[in-house]
């Protein structure tokens, strides 16, 4: 019988750290206790609710570790590639280099939160005009501004067309700042017409056969500019070999997610869940390391589902969750007013799904960009939602809105009209901005009214 | 958005609702009226990116879809000869305009107006321009000279008329949704210098996050003043009034 699953503070897992090193856990090179990463800065720490386990323990600071991994490849020699906003695709191609270490700066978004407000990042954005007005991840335009967040990448690659505007406009400002962008398109992704070849994506998507062509010339000019940086020819083997490695995390999160999702009891809280799911973006920088993050959460679970053990009660009300949050705590709260998460899109399905590994590499690749859930109409992605759901057994529907993010003007109620309409869940939008504290009273109600009325809908 | 999709909705006898992706808002926007409305509606892909072959050829083939779509509509396929008529003419009308009346007359200080699409109301701004001195001596909001196409070539449109159309369209219109967006500040820069424009007022939709953003650096890349005016679909207030008029006397 291992430990009992149980949320717990930084203090305690501080403890807890020191007990376990006496006796003799062992920890990866980016390993050790939790609470020293409030000394890098990351306050929002001591206000979250782990879980106890060391695998969790393992994804959390390799999550903080991220930036020592980028400083590193930088020392090594490595070539550093800074991808933004296809959420997923560019870092395959990247990590099938050698010598290449792929990043999303993008990921600053969330700096505001884990620093409260103290790395001064939204404050760089906002002298240089980025305003509040803008998604929080104006974040990432004052990182590129004070230039000690991540280390300068040698190429940039940046995906525009289907793409939010304020993530468009902030990109462009960062280019303004002096950054050479290789800009690429992503079309909006649309039904194909009677007369036109379809294609099936990964996740279940349809598009024409013109836009793989149209995106996967795209990717050829990436291809190009990689090889350039890096002076090595990134082969059809080297991409096939980088889509199977790629699959490999994607399958062992898939994996994660479904026992979790579907167990009686909740394995994993949903805070890590959601951090787990960021590794597959881009592998937190370290494809192996981000493998073996999530096998370990994977043993866990799968032990904690062979011992019946889990948290919160079994009739904690299953909660779909859409969109990322900009405030990690909210995460909690969601689980403290008496909900768990069974299924999720924070806005990356289609780093999720399977790459196809039957087709030429560039084509499965352009099928997997063109199955981002963004590039489409909010409908197609309300379907595959609805099937989700259906498939995880989901009882209330969380949107969580992106403080003025350009997509959330609309989506949300396009996506609870649909979800309403096939399934008649109920469904709640809330705005979560960086940090939430002063919003918690509101956010507390909202989640719980749902919790309440999923929980009424059993027995009506 | 919003008042683009009450108009389309709310007006008898529209037969078809046209979109284009340059904003993400109005990409959403057909979400709207595929749920809420039978009026057909399309939706055309025009490439933020503009310096690739793939990209023009994208642009040409949502242009003949965009056709097929209007032929859903009861409209016929031009023949090449009729093409090349109409575009001839448009070309002419374009080319034999008379150079655009300032607004506030041949006196009053120069000024450039910027920025994205204007409503009716917001039309307002041209009259408050000219009542507080000045004179709109360069266009550059969507509806004004910046978004002309260039010339068509004589040659090619005989050849190819709707490449020569793509080429004069997506190739010369300077816009801010672009990637990189680096050609409207080339045109800004030169305009302002040829009309001896004294300065600019950018006016943009409060929520239009591609104007929104460049303003700081159009407030860093002109040599002349701008003016930042927000608009939120309702008819021009006290508050861009008096702001207007604050920049108007500064310039004297």
């Amino acid at each position: 019988m291992t430990e009992p699953p149980r949320q717990i503070t930084l203090a305690e897992w501080d403890s807890r750290f020191e007990a376990g090193t006496a006796a003799g856990w062992t920890q990866p090179d980016y390993g050790g206790p939790l609470g020293r990463h409030i000394e890098d800065g990351d306050l929002r720490l001591s206000r979250l609710l782990y879980d106890n386990s060391p695998a969790a323990l393992n994804l959390w600071n390799f999550l903080l570790t991220e930036e020592v991994r980028l400083q590193a490849a930088r020392a090594k020699g490595d070539k550093i590639v800074g991808a933004m906003k296809d959420l997923g695709t560019v870092p395959v191609m990247a990590y099938s280099l050698p010598g290449v270490t792929a990043f999303y700066p993008d990921g600053a978004w969330w700096t505001p939160c884990l620093m409260e407000f103290s790395s001064g990042v939204l404050h760089g954005a906002d002298s240089l005009g980025i305003d509040e007005s803008f998604c929080p991840v104006r974040a990432m335009l004052g990182a590129f501004a004070a230039e000690k967040h991540f280390p300068a990448p040698d190429l940039l690659i940046c995906s525009v067309g289907a793409t939010c505007d304020d993530f468009s406009a902030i990109a462009q400002r960062v280019n303004g700042l002096g950054h050479p962008i290789l800009w690429w398109e992503i079309p909006h992704r649309r039904t194909p017409a009677a007369d036109e070849t379809s294609l099936r994506l990964p996740g279940g998507f349809t598009c024409p056969l013109d836009q793989v062509v149209f995106v996967q010339s795209e990717l050829e000019r990436i291809r190009s500019s990689l090889e350039a940086v890096t002076g090595h020819r990134l082969t059809e083997y080297a991409l096939r070999r980088g889509i199977q490695a790629a699959n490999r995390v994607r399958r062992a999160l898939r994996r994660l997610r479904t026992m979790t999702f579907t167990a009686r009891r909740c394995p994993l809280p949903a805070l890590e869940l959601l951090i787990a799911e960021m590794l597959a973006i881009h592998f937190c920088s370290d494809r192996p390391a981000a493998l073996e993050v999530l096998t370990g959460l994977c043993d866990v679970v799968q032990q904690r589902l062979a011992e019946g053990q889990g948290y919160f009660s079994e009739d904690a009300v299953k909660v779909f969750w859409v969109n990322p949050v900009a405030d990690l705590r909210v995460m909690n709260t969601l689980e403290q007013c008496g909900g768990r998460l069974c299924g999720t899109d924070y806005m990356f399905c289609h780093a999720l799904d399977d790459i196809p590994e039957n087709i030429p590499p560039m084509e499965a690749l352009a099928r997997t960009a063109l199955a981002d859930p963004m590039a489409g109409s909010a409908i197609d992605r309300a379907g595959r939602i609805c099937r989700d759901i259906t498939r995880y057994g989901s009882e209330a529907v969380v949107i969580s809105r992106i403080p003025g993010a350009s997509h959330c003007a609309i989506e949300g109620t396009v996506i609870a009209g649909v979800i309403g309409e096939r399934l008649g869940l109920p469904v709640v939008e809330l705005e979560v901005p960086p940090v939430c504290d002063a919003f918690m009273p509101t956010l507390n109600t909202r989640l719980g009214a749902l919790i309440e009325t999923a929980k009424g809908r059993r027995t009506s | 958005m919003r008042l683009f999709l009450n108009a389309a909705c709310g007006t008898p006898g529209v037969a078809g609702i046209v979109l284009a992706t340059v904003c993400d808002q109005m990409r959403h926007a057909k979400d709207i009226l595929d749920r809420e409305t039978t009026t057909p509606s399309f939706l055309l892909n025009v490439p933020s990116i503009w310096q690739t072959p793939a990209a023009l050829g994208l642009y040409l083939a949502e242009l003949r879809r965009l056709g097929r779509f209007l032929e859903t509509l009861g409209g016929a396929p031009p023949s090449t000869a009729r093409l090349v008529e109409i575009m001839d003419r448009h070309d002419r009308l374009r080319a034999n305009r008379a150079a655009p009346s300032p607004s506030g007359g041949t006196r009053g200080i120069p000024v450039a107006l910027l920025g994205g699409p204007l409503t009716r109301d917001d039309q307002a701004i041209y009259t408050l321009v000219a009542e507080y001195g000045g004179r709109v001596m360069l266009d550059g909001t969507e509806q004004g000279d910046r978004t002309n196409p260039a010339r068509f070539d004589r040659r090619r449109l005989k050849d190819d008329p709707l490449g020569e159309l793509v080429s004069a369209y997506f190739g010369s219109i300077p816009d801010v949704f672009r990637r990189p967006n680096s050609e409207l500040f080339k045109w800004l820069e030169r305009e302002v210098a040829a009309r001896d424009i004294r300065g600019v007022i950018l006016a943009r939709q409060v929520w239009c996050d591609k104007w929104h953003a460049e303003v700081h650096r159009f407030q860093a890349w002109l040599k002349v003043p701008l003016l930042d005016v927000d608009l939120d679909g309702q008819p021009c207030g006290a508050r861009t009034r008096t702001r207007i008029q604050a920049f108007m006397e500064s310039l004297r």
